[in-house]
C-alpha cells in the first residue's frame, strides 16, 4: 500500500468518524435541552454526557477536528469534576462543538 | 519500528470500543510500522484474544462500556498466561487519573496515527 492509499483509507475513516461525532454532538444537545427544560441535570444524564464527551474528544482529535476535541475535553473535565456544572458553560461548550463539527476536518499524514 | 528482514512482525492486541479509532490505529500500526494486529472492542473480548493469541503487547483503551480498561488490566495481570504481556493504556484521560503501576505507559488520545507505532515501541522498549 502506498502513502496515497494510506491517506485515502484515513480520509474514508475520517468521514465515517465525522458522521459518528456529529451524532454524538446531537446527543449532547439533547441532554442539554432536557436539562434546560427540566431545570435539573440528572446523574444518569450527566454520566451519559461525560461518556459522549470523552468519545468525542478522542475521535474528533484523531480525525481532524481539533477544536471540537478541545471543547469536548473541557466538557468531559467539567462533568467529571465535583459539584454542579454551570448550564451556561455547558451550553457554550456544546455550541462550540457543534460549530467546529460543521467545518471540514483537517487531515494531515 | 519495522521488523528485521526474515523476522516475524510483532503482534499487537488493540482494544478500543470506538470502531473508527480501532480501524485507524490498526491500519497505522500495520501499514506504517509493520506490526501485525488483532483487535477487540471490549474488555471481555480482550482477555479472550490475549489468551488465544498471546500478543507481544496490548494497547488498551481505558474508558469502555462494561469491563473498562482498568478492570481488564487487573484480569490480564492476574492470569499467569497473560500477566507477562506488556500493556499500554490509550486514553483521553482527565488530569488526575493515574494508570495502574502494572502498565508500561500511557498514550493520550487524540493521537497521531503516523507516530503511534513509534510511540508503542518506545514505551515497550522495542528497538527491533
Amino acid at each position: 500500500m502506498s502513502a496515497s492509499d494510506l491517506l485515502d483509507a484515513y480520509q474514508a475513516l475520517a468521514r465515517r468518524a465525522w458522521d459518528t461525532n456529529r451524532a454524538r454532538s446531537v446527543e449532547l444537545s439533547a441532554v442539554l435541552a432536557e436539562w434546560q427544560q427540566s431545570g435539573t441535570l440528572a446523574d444518569d444524564q450527566r454520566e451519559r454526557a461525560r461518556v459522549v464527551a470523552h468519545s468525542l474528544r478522542g475521535s474528533a482529535g484523531t480525525f481532524g477536528h481539533a477544536e471540537a476535541a478541545e471543547s469536548a475535553g473541557e466538557l468531559q473535565e467539567l462533568l467529571s469534576a465535583e459539584g454542579a456544572p454551570s448550564i451556561d458553560v455547558v451550553a457554550s461548550l456544546v455550541g462550540r462543538i457543534e460549530t467546529a463539527l460543521e467545518q471540514d476536518p483537517v487531515l494531515e499524514l | 519500528m519495522p521488523p528485521l528482514p526474515g523476522a516475524e512482525p510483532r503482534l499487537l492486541l488493540l482494544v478500543d470500543d470506538d470502531d473508527d479509532i480501532r480501524a485507524v490505529a490498526a491500519a497505522a500500526l500495520e501499514l506504517v510500522s509493520g506490526f501485525r494486529t488483532v483487535t477487540a472492542s471490549n474488555g471481555l473480548d480482550a482477555v479472550k484474544q490475549a489468551r488465544q493469541h498471546h500478543p507481544d503487547g496490548i494497547i488498551l483503551d481505558v474508558m469502555m462500556p462494561g469491563m473498562d480498561g482498568l478492570q481488564t488490566v487487573e484480569i490480564l495481570k492476574s492470569h499467569s498466561e497473560t500477566a507477562g504481556i506488556p500493556v499500554v493504556m490509550l486514553t483521553a484521560r482527565v488530569d488526575g487519573d493515574e494508570p495502574p503501576g502494572t502498565v508500561a505507559g500511557v498514550i493520550s488520545k487524540p493521537f497521531d496515527p503516523m507516530r503511534l507505532g513509534d510511540e508503542v515501541s518506545r514505551i515497550f522498549g522495542w528497538t527491533t
